[in-house]
């Protein structure tokens, strides 16, 4: 951007001189003299940068225009993901303690989900006070409806 | 009157309600990058407002209640501008010699020392806000972009946010490192032309002003062209996900399935209603940040448009014409705030309208 500035001002600046001496010279001569004179400096220098354009100064240009972003697509993607992997934990929790309610027992769930793009149940600890009745139709709901193993269903 | 026609359109892209949520707005980090001033003009933060217009116009109140000085600053210039042009229209009726050129010199000199002072300080107040808005850009965006990923439009609000930085500070540095460096170019060649009294100068004045005025339009055009394309693009790649989520569900045990069912549901649910929110806040934080400042250099625009009117009645024509460029400088700064303000905007706006 300022050698673009640079350039207009340069060039601006050769007229607006052309200017001032055309105005201040009064003889038609002297006039006509000057007029081709600055012509020539305008053309000159409207031409200087143009002759230095090449393929390394496009390069820089666009490489000046680089700009940081503070956030990315993986940026974005992984908090989407980590936010969905927080409610699908605490939806399976949530799942599990209705289902001990509704079967008489009460206890505090705590999953873990795997890492894939759909995360899903992956263990569980099941913590209070239950019957081997109530113990065993819990497990047997972890296994079948969430597909969590026996020996990944830790009781405390 | 195309200008008139697209803030009609941004306007009624506007009309949306402000619905209420369990989920707490995040004002404190949305004020942040905001100026005292600014966060006055604000209505208070609440996600239950009443309605998106009833915000904007107490913010335009009392951006129009902050204006009120400036009223009086453009009067009292515009008042010495036609004292300077009717003293010299007076002193043009006399018998002295050489009166055309001294007069051309001294009432351009004249009215270029009584407007100076003004133009400064509406630079400097364009500048000042140019550098509010990108620093709450960097705070605003990264906040919307997320919770618009999180709404379900995540390949949209990736490349929405990215363009929207991108085309911002590449407007503001083109506005801070060259157009008004050009403005000011502009306003010499005016002055010189009137001083000199000869036309030599005008089509190169005129090809700066036609620089300051087409590179806006472009750098806007171009930035409706990426939304536009990327809205295409990115809704189709939204809407791709959506349906390979659901096919992956649907291969699942039906609770498990259920339960990513309902997680996802409760996330996109949470993630719309708060990415209204923070919009609509996002939107009014802007209005407050570029309302006052706008109204400032507007009200200026227009009183210099009236005196160069009502001088053309007294006034040489050097002089009227030196007015007349004066005002047209204003009108492009008053296009540059209004660019910038715009493109944030309808950054904004298409972040906000991803589904």
């Amino acid at each position: 951007m300022e050698q673009i500035r640079t350039y207009i001002l340069s060039v601006i600046a050769v007229c607006m001189l052309s200017v001032v001496c055309l105005h201040l010279a009064k003889l038609p001569r002297i006039k006509a003299v000057l007029r081709f004179v600055t012509g020539l400096l305008v053309l000159l220098v409207a031409a200087s940068a143009l002759l230095d354009l090449d393929e390394k100064r496009f390069g820089q240009i666009a490489d000046a225009l680089e700009i940081p972003l503070q956030l990315d697509q993986a940026d974005l993607e992984q908090d989407v993901q980590s936010k969905l992997a927080s409610h699908v934990v605490d939806t399976a929790e949530a799942y599990i303690e209705r289902y001990a309610s509704e079967h008489g027992a009460t206890i505090q769930a705590k999953v873990s989900i795997t890492q894939e793009q759909y995360p899903v149940p992956y263990s569980v600890t099941l913590i209070g006070i239950v019957t081997p009745e109530q113990k065993a139709e819990l497990s047997q709901y972890l296994y079948h409806s969430l597909n969590i193993p026996y020996e990944r269903q830790v009781w405390k | 009157m195309r200008k008139l026609l697209i803030i009609i359109l941004v306007l009624l892209l506007l009309c949306c309600k402000v619905s209420a949520s369990d989920e707490e707005l995040p004002t404190e980090d949305l004020t942040e990058g905001l100026s005292d001033s600014a966060i006055e003009l604000l209505p208070d933060p609440t996600v239950d407002s009443p309605s998106f217009w009833d915000d904007m116009k107490e913010v335009i109140q009392n951006s129009l209640k902050g204006s009120f000085g400036s009223v009086r600053e453009g009067l009292r210039l515009c008042g010495i501008l036609l004292c300077i042009m009717t003293l010299c229209s007076v002193i043009h009726l006399t018998d002295l010699q050489n009166k055309e050129s001294i007069l051309n010199v001294v009432g351009a000199l004249g009215i270029c020392t009584a407007i100076t002072g003004t133009l400064q300080s509406m630079i400097s107040l364009s500048t000042g806000l140019l550098e509010e808005m990108s620093t709450y850009g960097s705070v605003l965006l990264p906040a919307l972009s997320s919770v618009v990923a999180m709404s379900g439009g995540i390949s949209s609000a990736g490349a929405l946010y990215a363009g929207t930085v991108i085309f911002s500070q590449i407007l503001l540095q083109l506005i801070t490192k060259l157009l008004i460096p050009l403005v000011y170019i502009y306003l010499t060649m005016a002055t010189a032309e009137a001083a000199l009294g000869n036309e030599m100068l005008s089509e190169l004045r005129e090809f700066v002003g036609w620089l300051i005025t087409k590179s806006l339009r472009l750098m806007l055009y171009l930035f409706l062209a990426f939304t536009t394309i990327t809205g295409v693009i990115g809704s189709t790649a939204d809407a791709a996900a959506v349906k390979a989520t659901k096919a992956a569900v649907s291969g699942m045990i039906p609770v498990v399935g259920s339960i990513l069912s309902d997680a996802s549901d409760t996330l996109l649910s949470g993630a719309a209603l708060m990415k209204n929110s923070v919009g609509v806040f996002g939107m009014l934080a802007v209005m407050a940040i570029c309302l006052l400042p706008i109204m400032k250099v507007g009200v200026q625009y227009l009183l210099l448009k009236i005196t160069t009117a009502v001088g053309g009645t007294v006034g040489l024509p050097a002089h009227v014409k030196l007015l007349k460029e004066f005002s047209k400088a204003m009108g492009f700064l008053l296009a540059m705030c209004a660019s910038a303000a715009l493109l944030l905007l309808l950054g904004i706006i298409c972040l906000m309208r991803v589904t």
